[in-house]
């Protein structure tokens, strides 16, 4: 055995900028084990439900994180709605996985651009933020906001969109596909690209489903695990909906993974736009919750659960949300192991980590 | 109008004495771990939900636990519950017994010890 | 010299691919060369908002009545609502543009601007007066004081407790009980809207007993062609001025006791009440017809597992359709249903619903 070194990682780290803590104990260049640590944002966001009505607390859940802010809001109401036992019409279901697709399309050129950015290519982290940008004006345009839409409310949808604003979102985003394809081919094709991810940090089928990974991080090693293939989420039952799968399970493939996620978004918005019936958008609700109800949503980053329970007011007892980072943590330590010091930042973004989210 | 398809909501209340063999069953009946999450059910006692999943069927463990009872770490059988396991030992103050990675409290840097446990 | 070639030819080996994919976003650097910049030329061309965009909350201060619902509303508690100082004030840096107050707000006096508040050193609040009470009292009708209601005049029909955004009040039509929280009672006037016999007031200086107001344009008439006589204009009427007999096919309304609060015509399955309509064209009853036709369109179905044997909706069937439900296995009889919906209002495990067939 050689003289083992231990490097911290992180909090603070240029590849992320978000705070976790790694300890990296090296065997000369090779990490042999990796310590994960968290816990430097707890905000206990979920005790907040005791103070804030179930109608508060979709904003609250909303501001879990800034990237996958709709669907968080979604899954709220979602579990919500569960615990009452409504049925929200048609349209704001419609409405909600439009959007929610629209999320992952904006949350998946953020992340690409960030990977860019993690192995120094700087010009094509900034053309995968311009594009993202078009999307965000999107987003304002129909709900209100960049980052933080606050649409959804118990019951459906806060405001309608109207179909011709409808029909320009799928008219931008099929538009927006050329530009998105001359860029995710860089990712694809060129060489250094390439060498600094193909066959690095390779998880295969079976860990992935020992270490219960989720998300686009399963999806890469083959898991076909997907939400929005049950009938119970959104709309996508009826958009013919098929999850995107890799075989390798290495860096690349997960880039891969969500390069092809894109596209498949902008399918599915663009299949949901013909599809929206006309009709309202948002139901009268009881104004107090009762009973418990378990939920799951695909997020950009992979399944996350909420669970409600209520107390028979209009506060919730307990809201427990579940980010797919936490359940993706284990993976990425066990995928370090093994890995060269200077595949640790590639390893680390793969996984496409959202501490916040995790600390809520 | 479409009708709401409802998430199946499968609970099963287990005894402490059983959680170890029921989630090794679970283990070999191909269930993935999907989360654990601690409630308060009132002043002395609290609840621990076990969530699994196969093929997006979703199962869960429901635990009553009185607060000081100490409740033996799934980590042996499903690794990744060591997140979960430390996360409520450092929020509620539940011992966890034999964890494959015990952080002794410090994986979360919270400035109040085991702050959503009850007051007195 | 034959080494130094070789080692450049190796090195040029070697570089092909990495040259290669230099020139696969070469095309893109160089197009973006001579395109125009992404951004703006912030400050000097000015950002376009649009219409939803949302920055930050504005109030129409003479709209505003103080009731403080914005304020409970606030996910943050940016909003601070003194009624009696009349002051309405907003922390800026804690307000997260959510827009909840200007959707709750009884008066529409809130409003959501596009431009966000101005970055500072210090956090921003912002103080606007608001009319207090005496001011106000001399526009609104509203007085001063509690809410009261003039029990003498006051049908207990329910209209007020169904439009009070705050939940405050609460009516029994049977008990005669009309009560108001007065800690969530926001004074915003609503209830007295809305006040079918206008026996609501502030401070109970009413200007109490007015007559009905003549909103409509005659008597409640029903159009006993489609009249399925199931009973529930009857059963919901705040001032019991109905009497429905199914089996009869009666319908009758005693029009002094009517107080046109109209909730017969919205709780009607089939639509077939309205005020102002020929009330004594047909006294002929339609006969078997058009309980037929209701029963073709929507009737009555259970939710699985949902059925605690009650009995409940067998009592509230006006059409006989339910029969005695044993071991929680609830049927009904297609050829008897109305299709009212009177079964699923009794329901009390929220098991029945109303489907098309």
């Amino acid at each position: 055995m050689g003289k083992r070194t231990i490097i911290p990682f992180g909090p603070q780290h240029p590849v992320l900028p978000e705070p976790i803590h790694l300890d990296l104990v090296l065997e000369d260049e090779t990490v042999v084990e990796a310590i994960p640590s968290i816990g430097y944002i707890h905000r206990g966001l979920e005790k907040l439900c005791e103070i804030k009505d179930f109608n508060q607390m979709v904003y609250v859940v909303e501001r879990i994180c800034g990237i996958c802010s709709f669907g968080h809001g979604w899954g709220a109401v979602a579990s919500m709605e569960g615990a009452m036992g409504v049925q929200v019409p048609e349209r704001a279901e419609y409405l909600r996985t439009i959007l929610h697709e629209l999320g992952r399309v904006h949350s998946h050129l953020l992340w690409l651009g960030l990977l860019a950015d993690g192995f120094g290519f700087e010009s094509l982290f900034n053309h995968c933020w311009r594009i993202r940008e078009t999307v965000l004006d999107l987003f304002e345009k129909n709900t209100g906001g960049r980052v933080v839409f606050s649409i959804c409310k118990v019951g459906g949808m806060r405001k309608d969109i109207s179909n011709e604003n409808l029909k320009e979102m799928q008219e931008v985003m099929n538009g927006l596909k050329a530009e998105i394809k001359e860029v995710t081919d860089v990712f694809i094709n060129d060489a250094s690209v390439k060498n600094r991810m193909t066959g690095v940090g390779v998880l295969t089928k079976e860990e992935a489903e020992e270490l219960c990974a989720v998300g686009p991080m399963a999806r890469a090693s083959g898991v076909p695990q997907d939400i929005r293939m049950t009938d119970n989420h959104g709309v996508y039952g009826k958009l013919g909906f098929e999850p995107v799968l890799e075989e390798a399970g290495d860096c690349m493939a997960r880039t891969v993974v969500r390069i092809r996620e894109v596209f498949q978004s902008i399918d599915l918005i663009s299949k949901a736009i013909d599809q929206i019936p006309d009709g309202p958008v948002d139901m009268k609700v009881p104004n107090k919750i009762e009973g418990e109800y378990i939920t799951r949503m695909e997020q950009p980053r992979g399944e996350a659960f909420y669970y409600v329970k209520g107390g028979g007011t209009k506060f919730l007892k307990r809201m427990r949300v579940r980010t797919p980072t936490n359940m993706n943590i284990p993976a990425m330590v066990k995928t370090l192991a093994g890995a060269d010091l200077a595949d640790v930042p590639m390893l680390v973004l793969t996984i496409d980590p959202c501490i916040s989210c995790t600390e809520r | 109008m479409s009708e709401r398809v409802f998430v199946e909501q499968n609970f099963e209340t287990v005894d402490l004495s059983q959680l170890i063999a029921k989630v090794g069953d679970m283990k070999a009946g191909g269930y993935r771990l999907g989360q654990i999450c601690g409630v308060v059910l009132d002043d002395d006692t609290y609840e621990i939900i076990y969530t699994f999943d196969k093929g997006h069927q979703l199962y869960n463990l429901r635990l009553d636990i009185k607060i000081g009872e100490e409740v033996e770490s799934i980590t042996g059988i499903y690794w990744p519950a060591f997140i979960y396991e430390n996360e409520i030992h450092d929020l509620f103050g539940v011992q966890f017994n034999h964890s494959a990675l015990d952080y002794q409290g410090k994986f979360f840097k919270i400035s109040e010890e085991t702050p959503w446990k009850p007051k007195k | 010299m034959i080494i130094i070639v070789v080692i450049v030819a190796a090195l040029l080996c070697l570089a092909v691919p990495y040259l290669l994919g230099f020139f696969k976003f070469g095309k893109t650097i160089l197009g973006s060369t001579f395109k125009k910049p992404a951004t703006l030329m912030y400050p000097v061309k000015p950002r376009e908002w649009q219409e939803r965009t949302r920055g930050s909350v504005s109030i129409d201060a003479d709209g505003c009545i103080g009731c403080g619902m914005c304020a409970r509303a606030c996910p943050t508690n940016a909003i601070d609502v003194d009624k009696k100082g009349g002051t309405w004030t907003i922390q800026r840096m804690q307000c997260i543009q959510c827009s909840a107050c200007v959707d709750c707000c009884p008066k529409k006096c809130l409003n959501m601007e596009n431009l966000y508040t101005i970055p500072d050193v210090v956090k921003i609040v912002d103080t606007v007066e608001i009319p207090t009470k005496a001011a106000a009292s001399d526009a609104a009708p509203a007085g001063d004081g509690d809410l009261t209601c003039d029990k003498e005049t006051c049908v207990f029909c329910g209209l007020c407790a169904k439009a009070c955004p705050a939940d405050a009040l609460t009516v029994d039509r049977k008990e005669k009980v009309w009560e108001v929280d007065k800690e969530a009672c926001v004074k915003c006037g609503a209830c007295i809207d809305k006040c079918p016999k206008k026996s609501l007031s502030f401070g109970g200086a009413a200007e109490a007993a007015e007559e009905a107001p003549a909103e409509d344009d005659g008597p409640l008439a029903c159009d006993k062609e489609v009249c399925v006589f199931c009973g529930l204009c009857a059963k919901n009427c705040p001032a019991d001025a109905l009497t429905v007999d199914r089996k009869e096919k009666v319908w009758e309304v005693d029009e002094d006791s009517c107080v046109k609060c109209g909730v017969c015509i919205d709780k009607c399955p089939k639509k077939c009440l309205a005020f102002g309509g020929a009330a004594a064209e047909a006294e002929e009853a339609p006969a078997e017809e058009a309980p037929a036709e209701a029963a073709a369109k929507t009737i009555a179905a259970v939710k699985d597992g949902e059925c605690i044997g009650c009995n409940a909706c067998v009592n509230a069937c006006p059409a006989g359709a339910i029969p005695d439900v044993v071991d929680n296995d609830w049927k009904v009889d297609k050829e008897k249903c109305i299709g009212c919906g009177a079964c699923v209002d009794g329901c009390p495990a929220d098991a029945l619903y109303m489907k098309e067939v």
